[in-house]
């Protein structure tokens, strides 16, 4: 594709190259405010704690292979599992899509030359990695055992392990997400380019406005739940200690509403990744983009209220329950709605097999269990039975690991040609997508099976009968790791010796693929001028491909 | 000449100035009825003065009046989430058996 | 004209957009602000509601000659915060940076009644500890939610006190003009800072009054 074919783009005299090439320095990226640099610098550290967060659970999933346990005390044990989960909820899944592909794509497919506030950007870049010394001095000093949910009475009195350090790099990183959020909700409303209509945007930064509506409001109570912990163990302030009236269940009320909105932090960047990858590898407008629209507010707003359904046996009151399980249930329509539009779109589609979209069609269908199997959980009488136990362990990791992992390897896979001009290797990535899947299913099917039969969660040592359970469980991990380790060794290879990518491989029509791959740094010469809707392919089968070149409208188009 | 310079000074002040006399005059009043013997009244007239007294300052001081809507729905936003939590936790505490 | 290009920044088109951009996100920062004290509030309320004589009776023991007069320190503080970002609008330099001094020495004026009021508690033991000589013991809950309150209050405003100060330098120095959209961050957040005042007040001084 040609440079007269993007109008909005710098000349080539005039552009330097790419953003990878303005500067080639450590400092030039340690002190960068380019969104795309920002975006790159996430991805890398993200990278680092998947890698920190997956060995941990390697090491557990390893001593579960025999009921009596292999080479980790207990303590160990419970010291692993707990880092597990801070290291990939907060170092991981929080930051994951909304930092490197939020960062990267929102301004390009809002026609913007950067996010609003660019050294605010830098900044939540710097508190992630704030966040992150504590956890890695905690990492180095023994751990701490609490479980990611830090409850009290155990957190704030009794718990022997670095609680507080702990406590503090989840504090401050969750200042990054706040940040991100604050800047990206400024970003869609005051810097779309003339055109860019509210219902002209794409499903990804509806995804990402609504991401940011829930980490700016879910994420301070997080902070003050953990101050309080802090406060209790450091200065002796009696706040969850029942001996002056406290009540432990009520940092429960805290932590999860927080953590319960943090789920769907974590899944609707994740919907809005899955959108933009159906939409092109189906050669399809997405179905019902208006309801799509309408159901990620809804998930961000009702999302809010439902956060009991993790107490049903904490001691919560039976009308809370009920108030909380029926909210449950509702909250799932949505949910429902875009797995339907997403099939729809899918419908006489023209559908190409590249690893981004084995990688979405697998998130429809785990993301479509894991959903079922939070109706079970979320109705009062199975959560009493299935609390703490395996089932709930293999649901949530059904979501986060079955989804959003899965769409987050569906855009870095679909982006990886805009971000670095290369192409990696197909065939590599279906092998490793279809991997993924398979592995991804021998762990955590069993999980819901012996969830069921009544295995409980964090438990080191476990009756006999389970084993054969954990065993599957345990060699599907070893899969599963194989499938992540993979695509670290052939994208690092693609940047070598990789195709290069063109401007735009996927004929996407995009806005943020009307430029070149990779971008310069400032994205577009002039605001794009946007009259067309998004996902402007046919409605029904693919588009006719003589020159290799889409139907579709160059955007902006005088 | 100072005299349009004085008119154009007062304009800084003049807004600003009434709306910091009706927040001490709130203050004192609450003050005042913190050491009246009202019981459970005492606490609903303290905090319906502070709604009042943050209703003064974001309009009159944060300028909120004049700010686009989509300040306002940020504002209002921050309350209604505010609210949800109130609201919904209490539905335990309140119920507990 | 050169004055006010000093202030556009990357990548806003103009300077009022960037104004409004600046309030925006600083209006949705305040936004999370509200939730991180609404938790604490919430924690508040709920033993309020199940520990009201011993709230009262803790509650009596707060300084209310502290806590009154450090409350119209911080009501006149925003008053001169308005009158700076209003000065900074009209690019009247003089008066703002006047008014930005005043209330930054407002705010560690507000600091200083604090810890001379913190001192006072200390020595009457109101710290959770073998000597509090409170009961019941809800009497320590109270005490407990004093101190973290406005701990963390005096944290925001020092941290408030310092935007001030830095703001004033750069405007002093000439680095940034008055009339850009730094001023409008600033206010806001010293606003919130008062806000914050305005709820916990009642709450911790005004509980055992009668």
């Amino acid at each position: 594709m040609t440079d007269a074919a993007l109008p909005f783009v710098p000349p080539l005299d005039v552009r330097r190259g790419s953003y990878l090439d303005e500067g080639h320095t450590i400092l030039s990226w340690l002190t960068t405010t380019d969104h795309k640099r920002i975006a790159i610098l996430y991805a890398l550290s993200i990278t680092v704690f998947f890698l920190i967060g997956g060995v941990a659970i390697g090491l557990v999933r390893l001593e579960l292979i025999s009921p009596t346990g292999l080479f980790l005390t207990s303590d160990e044990y419970n010291r692993l599992f707990t880092i597990h989960g801070i290291i990939m909820v907060w170092f991981f899944l929080v930051p994951s899509i909304p930092a490197t592909m939020g960062n990267f794509l929102v301004p390009m497919m809002i026609g913007a030359p950067d996010v609003a506030f660019p050294r605010l950007n830098l900044l939540s870049w710097y508190l992630y990695v704030g966040g992150a010394v504590f956890t890695v001095y905690v990492l180095l000093s023994g751990g701490v055992d609490t479980g990611w949910t830090f409850y009290p009475p155990f957190s704030s009195e009794y718990s022997h392990s670095n609680v507080i350090p702990a406590a503090i790099g989840v504090f401050i990183v969750g200042f990054s997400s706040i940040a991100t959020g604050v800047n990206f909700l400024a970003t869609i409303h005051m810097l779309r380019a003339p055109g860019m209509t509210w219902f002209r945007l794409p499903l990804f930064v509806w995804s990402m406005y609504t991401v940011s509506v829930v980490m700016v409001l879910a994420t301070p109570v997080l902070a003050m739940s953990l101050l309080l912990i802090v406060a209790e163990r450091l200065f002796g302030l009696p706040i969850f200690d029942p001996s002056a009236g406290g009540d432990p269940v009520l940092f429960q009320h805290l932590f999860w509403f927080y953590s319960h909105p943090a789920v769907y932090i974590m899944i609707l960047p994740a919907m809005g990744v899955v959108s933009e990858v159906f939409a092109c590898f189906a050669r399809r407008r997405v179905f019902g983009y208006g309801f799509m629209v309408f159901a990620m507010l809804m998930i961000a707003v009702v999302g809010f209220m439902v956060w009991g359904h993790h107490m049903f046996v904490a001691g919560q009151s039976p009308l809370a329950n009920l108030i909380f399980s029926f909210l449950s249930f509702i909250v799932a329509v949505p949910s429902a709605i875009k797995v339907f539009n997403w099939t729809a779109t899918l419908y006489r589609g023209h559908i190409g097999f590249e690893a981004p979209m084995i990688y979405a069609l697998g998130f429809l269908g785990l993301f479509t269990i894991g959903g079922l199997t939070g109706l079970f959980l979320a109705s009062v009488p199975i959560d009493i039975a299935t609390t703490d136990t395996y089932f709930v362990v293999a649901h949530f990791h059904t979501i986060m690991v079955g989804g959003t992992v899965s769409a987050f390897m569906a855009g870095i896979h679909y982006w990886w040609p805009k971000v670095t001009g290369k192409l990696y290797n197909e065939f590599w990535a279906q092998l490793a997508a279809i991997t993924m899947f398979l592995g991804f299913n021998l762990t955590f099917l069993p999980q819901f099976i012996m969830g069921w039969l009544g295995m409980p969660r964090r438990y080191h040592y476990y009756p006999d009968v389970f084993q054969i359970w954990h065993v599957l469980s345990s060699g599907g991990a070893v899969i599963l790791a194989a499938a992540y380790l993979m695509p670290l060794v052939y994208l690092t290879w693609s940047l070598f010796c990789g195709q290069d990518a063109g401007n735009n491989p996927w004929r996407s029509t995009g806005l943020e693929w009307q430029t070149p791959s990779p971008p310069p740094k400032t994205n577009f010469l002039r605001p794009p001028r946007v009259d067309a809707d998004p996902y402007d392919y046919h409605d029904f089968g693919r588009t006719e491909e003589t020159g290799g070149e889409a139907r579709a409208r160059p955007q902006g188009e005088a | 000449m100072t005299n349009g310079r004085q008119q154009d000074r007062r304009y800084l002040w003049q807004g600003p100035g009434v709306a910091w006399l009706a927040l001490l005059v709130l203050f004192a009043v609450s003050l005042g009825s913190a050491y009246l013997p009202l019981g459970t009244g005492n606490v609903a007239i303290n905090l319906a003065i502070a709604a009042i007294m943050l209703a003064v300052l974001a309009t009159f001081l944060m300028d909120l009046r004049n700010s686009v809507a989509l300040v306002r729905i940020a504002a209002a936003a921050g309350l209604f989430w505010i609210v949800i939590m109130f609201a919904l936790t209490f539905s335990d505490f309140l119920t507990r058996g | 004209m050169s004055d006010t290009a000093g202030a556009l920044q990357h990548p806003w088109p103009d300077l009022r957009m960037q104004r409004a951009g600046v309030s925006l996100g600083m209006w949705m920062f305040l936004a999370s602000e509200v939730l991180f004290f609404g938790g604490l509030l919430v924690s508040y309320a709920v033993y309020r509601s199940f520990n009201e004589e011993a709230f009262r009776i803790a509650g009596a023991h707060a300084q209310i000659v502290y806590g009154s007069i450090n409350t119209v320190i911080l009501l006149t503080s925003s008053f001169t915060m308005t009158v700076a970002l209003r000065a900074a609008t009209a690019n009247v330099r003089r008066v703002t940076l006047i008014f930005l001094g005043i209330t930054a020495a407002l705010g560690v004026a507000f600091l200083v009644c604090k810890g001379l009021e913190y001192r006072e508690d200390l020595k009457e033991h109101l710290f959770p500890s073998p000597q509090f000589p409170l009961s019941p013991p809800a009497t320590a809950m109270f005490w407990g939610f004093y101190w973290i309150m406005t701990g963390i209050h005096a944290v925001h405003l020092t941290a408030g006190i310092a935007v001030v100060l830095v703001v004033w330098t750069l405007f002093k120095r000439r680095v940034i003009p008055v009339q850009g959209s730094t001023m409008e961050g600033a206010a806001i957040y010293w606003h919130f800072v008062d806000s914050v005042w305005i709820v916990l007040y009642p709450l911790l001084y005004l509980a055992g009054r009668s």
